[in-house]
Order: structure tokens, then C-alpha cells, then sequence
């Protein structure tokens, strides 16, 4: 979940609210119904009303719709909006919407629940042949030389200021991706579209493409850029290329994603890299794996490198902790396990938190409870 | 279904990432999204046939590994075989 602060830099990214605020304006028209799919404070909630929206639905889990109802009222526009706290998946609309606008996903398409969401929502939500804003998502890559963006992942292990051996958790930080930004002149390659995602009759969450490049320069490539090119509404698009194609500035939330390589390699003009991209949806969150070859020129036969690369290695895991990820571990119940089962089971009987805190606190040692009731309310605020 | 036999190979799925820990490890199923755990023995085994898919092979590796008598050795790595191959991890020729 998004802080205050969060929201208020997503606002203050211009060109990013100018593009959404002129896609709506094309397509809400007077009496349109609208839903604000992860509306956050509300602002397209708001400006669907300034188009002229008759009704608009402002879908939020957070607690921040509490402030978007606050906004709403402020501009007199309480009767017109309602606000809606729950996921999207979970509600029921008393009628279909003209157009749902959202912002829910991150620099890619591939975020956490972003896709099944979105196309809960086109099935339920939408009326049929309804807009969809954005309606669909390009996204790019290219191989860059980016020393400061891998360094990011390695500098502080290789250069631990003791001299000590941290290859352990550089090995970590190497699997995982970060946001990091380029010039044009550190494009190694041309930018090549890697996937793409139509909103209209996405049903799929997964993602699994190759991308082949050939470097039109020499230098030290580091790894690959990955970024976005969103359309919002027939013309109205905007891209975080690097290149002169891109509209957001560098600042823009949406910045591109660096994939840094285990080691960079020299390549020379006419070398061909072959990355292998693939996203799936575990549990709640994205599984990353990249495979890249690199090759030299007219060398199909001769591999320069090669790496196999997965966000499934990038995080600190104990053995005690591996073991539980697996599909045949039978967990028992700890302490705490015991304490969140009393709690719920006096949920379920009707019981006030007062009440069931200070039945917890008979039932179970003071060690283990600081806090009773704040321990029952945090409960309460997840399933009560 | 086919009997495993060390005469068979065990091709690794290109859909399996594997992750060990201390002799332990993990593999995720990436057509699945589904974990599947493995013992200290169950890595080592994996890793044998990553290196080569030949049971035999794995299984002379086992025999000079493991102070233990061939025809347990043997059982012990064609059930695993059997349960990767159920769990889509591979496939046996």
C-alpha cells in the first residue's frame, strides 16, 4: 500500500495526469458511468466528474479512500462519486460502467495481481464494448552500458571497505531488478518491443518472449532496460524510452527497469544477444527469470556469455524458511499460531475487541503479549 | 506409465528453477507457480542428473558417495525420479 506521500508524487508526475485527464476527456461523455479502478485519493474519480460523468464509482481497499472522500467533498462532488472500500474483485456494481480508468500496475504490466484485477474487472464491471483507459501496454528492451546501475547491485559487496568476501549476497543482489534510468547515448542496441498487452482481452497473466538484439556499437554492456509504452486512448500515449520516442521525463514514476547481467561483457558492433523474459504470477507476486546469450558477430556457434538469472534467488531465505515454501512442508501451529486462532475464533463468536483481548491475555503468557489489545485491533483491521 | 529403470534419462524441465540452501533445496515449477521440496539427498540427486540425465550415472555417483547398500541407492532414486517426473520437473527416456 501506497503512503500520502506516495500518492503525491503519482500526482505531481504531469505528464503522466495530463495524458490520463486527456484520455478521459475524449471518451466520458455526458451521463457516462465511470469507474476509478484503485482510485487512491480520487483525482480521476474527480476529473471523470469535470468531464461530465452522471455516476462514478471510486474502487479503494486502502484507507486512503477515506481522504478521496474528503477531496471529493471539498469540490462539492460527494453526490456524484461513490466511494467503494474493498478490492475490485469483491464488488458488485447496481450498474455496468461506461469506462473504467486505472493506474495499478507497476512499471510493467506484470504486478502483482494488476492483470487478473483489470480483467475481473472488463468482465464484470464494464458494460459490453465499454472503454478501458489504458487500453493496452508495449514494452521495450534494450541492452545498455549502465557501470552506475550495476554498481547499485554489486558496489556494496565487492567493496565492503574490509575486504571481506561478500560474494554470498552479491550472488542475491545480482537476481533481482531495479529501477534505474539511461541516456540514449548508453544504448548499446535499439530498442526492441519484448511483449505487449491489450487490456481489451487480456486473460493472461503470465508472460514468456524472447528478444533478440544486435549491437549497433561497441562498449561494455551491463545488462538490459526494460521500459514502457502505455496507450491510453487511440493517440494519447506516453514512454519512458530513453531514446527520442520517450515522453516522461526522467523523473516520471514510470521509470525503466535495469536487469543487470551476473558480469558485464564486451560486446562489439554486430555481437547478437538473446534474452529469454518470462513473468508468472506465484501467489500474490511475479517470479522474474531472464536468460541471456550473447554472441559474437557472425559467430552463431560461439557464446561470449551466458546467464540464467531469476528474482526467485534474490531474497535472504534460512533453510527453516526454504522448507516452508514447499507444496509437501506440513506446518504446526507456534505460539503466535495458537494466540491468532484464539483471536478468531472469538471474532466468529460475535465477542468486542476489549473482550476477546482480555480473554487473550488469561489465555497466554505476558511475554508473548505486550499489547493485547493493539495485537486483537490489528487482527480485527484484517478480518474483522 | 513407464517403469523407471536406470536404463532411462532424466531431462530437466526448462520450467524448473532450483534453489539450494545448505544442501537443501527448493524447485519451483514454473508452469505450476508450485514449489517442491527436497532433502539434502534429494538435492544432490538433482544436481547429478542436471549434470548428466543418466540414471545409471547418477546411480555409480550415489554408489561411491553414499555408504549404502546399491539396491536402497537404486529404489530411493528411481521414487525420486518418479515423483519429479509426476510433478512436471522433468521427463524420463
Amino acid at each position: 500500500m501506497y503512503s500520502i506521500s506516495d500518492y503525491g508524487v503519482m500526482i505531481g508526475d504531469r505528464p503522466r495526469i495530463t495524458a490520463y485527464a486527456e484520455a478521459m476527456k475524449r471518451v466520458i461523455t455526458p451521463g457516462s458511468v465511470v469507474v476509478d479502478l484503485g482510485a487512491g485519493p480520487g483525482l480521476f474519480a474527480l476529473l471523470a466528474c469535470r468531464f461530465g460523468a452522471r455516476r462514478v464509482y471510486a474502487i479503494e481497499p486502502d484507507d486512503t479512500i477515506q481522504v478521496a472522500r474528503e477531496i471529493a467533498a471539498a469540490n462539492g462532488l460527494s453526490g456524484k462519486i461513490e466511494f467503494i472500500q474493498a478490492m475490485s474483485t469483491d464488488v458488485t456494481l447496481p450498474e455496468p460502467a461506461d469506462v473504467i480508468v486505472s493506474d495499478i500496475g507497476g512499471v510493467t504490466p506484470w504486478f502483482q495481481t494488476h492483470l487478473p484485477s483489470i480483467a475481473d474487472a472488463r468482465r464484470r464491471l464494464l458494460v459490453p464494448g465499454g472503454t478501458l483507459i489504458p487500453t493496452r501496454d508495449a514494452v521495450w528492451a534494450a541492452v545498455v552500458h549502465a557501470p552506475d546501475l550495476h554498481a547499485r547491485h554489486t558496489s556494496p559487496w565487492d567493496n565492503n571497505g574490509f575486504d571481506f568476501d561478500m560474494q554470498p549476497a552479491r550472488r542475491l543482489a545480482l537476481n533481482t531488478f531495479k529501477k534505474g534510468a539511461v541516456t540514449d547515448e548508453q544504448l548499446l542496441t535499439e530498442l526492441q518491443r519484448w511483449a505487449a498487452v491489450d487490456y481489451r482481452t487480456v486473460d493472461e497473466w503470465n508472460v514468456h518472449a524472447e528478444v533478440c538484439w544486435t549491437a549497433n556499437r561497441a562498449g561494455l554492456a551491463h545488462g538490459f532496460l526494460v521500459g514502457l509504452e502505455r496507450t491510453l486512448a487511440e493517440g494519447i500515449t506516453f514512454s519512458n524510452a530513453p531514446d527520442r520516442s520517450g515522453t516522461l521525463p526522467s523523473g516520471s514514476i514510470y521509470s525503466t527497469l535495469f536487469f543487470p547481467w551476473t558480469t558485464p561483457v564486451t560486446v562489439e558492433a554486430g555481437d547478437t544477444v538473446d534474452a529469454e523474459l518470462r513473468a508468472v504470477l506465484v501467489g500474490g507476486d511475479y517470479v522474474w527469470c531472464w536468460k541471456t546469450t550473447v554472441r559474437g558477430r557472425g559467430q552463431a556457434d560461439i557464446v561470449k556469455a551466458r546467464f540464467e538469472q531469476s528474482t526467485m534467488l534474490q531474497d535472504a531465505l534460512s533453510p527453516a524458511t526454504l522448507r516452508k515454501t514447499s507444496a509437501s512442508y506440513v506446518p504446526a501451529l507456534t505460539e503466535n499460531g495458537r494466540m491468532a486462532r484464539f483471536v478468531l475464533d472469538a471474532m466468529a463468536q460475535g465477542m468486542s475487541i476489549g473482550d476477546i483481548a482480555t480473554g487473550l491475555s488469561r489465555e497466554f503468557s505476558a511475554s508473548k503479549l505486550r499489547d493485547p489489545l493493539s495485537y486483537v485491533a490489528a487482527l480485527a483491521r484484517q478480518y474483522g | 506409465m513407464t517403469r523407471i529403470s536406470l536404463d532411462h534419462t532424466f531431462q530437466v524441465s526448462k520450467d524448473a528453477i532450483f534453489r539450494d540452501l545448505d544442501g537443501e533445496a527448493v524447485i519451483l515449477d514454473l508452469q505450476s507457480g508450485t514449489y517442491f521440496g527436497l532433502n539434502a539427498v534429494g538435492a544432490h540427486i538433482w544436481q547429478l542428473l542436471v549434470r548428466d540425465g543418466a540414471l545409471r550415472t547418477a546411480f555409480d555417483d550415489l554408489c561411491r558417495e553414499y555408504d549404502a547398500e546399491p539396491a536402497v541407492l537404486e529404489r530411493d532414486l528411481i521414487a525420486l525420479v518418479s515423483r519429479l517426473t509426476e510433478a512436471r520437473l522433468g521427463a524420463v527416456k
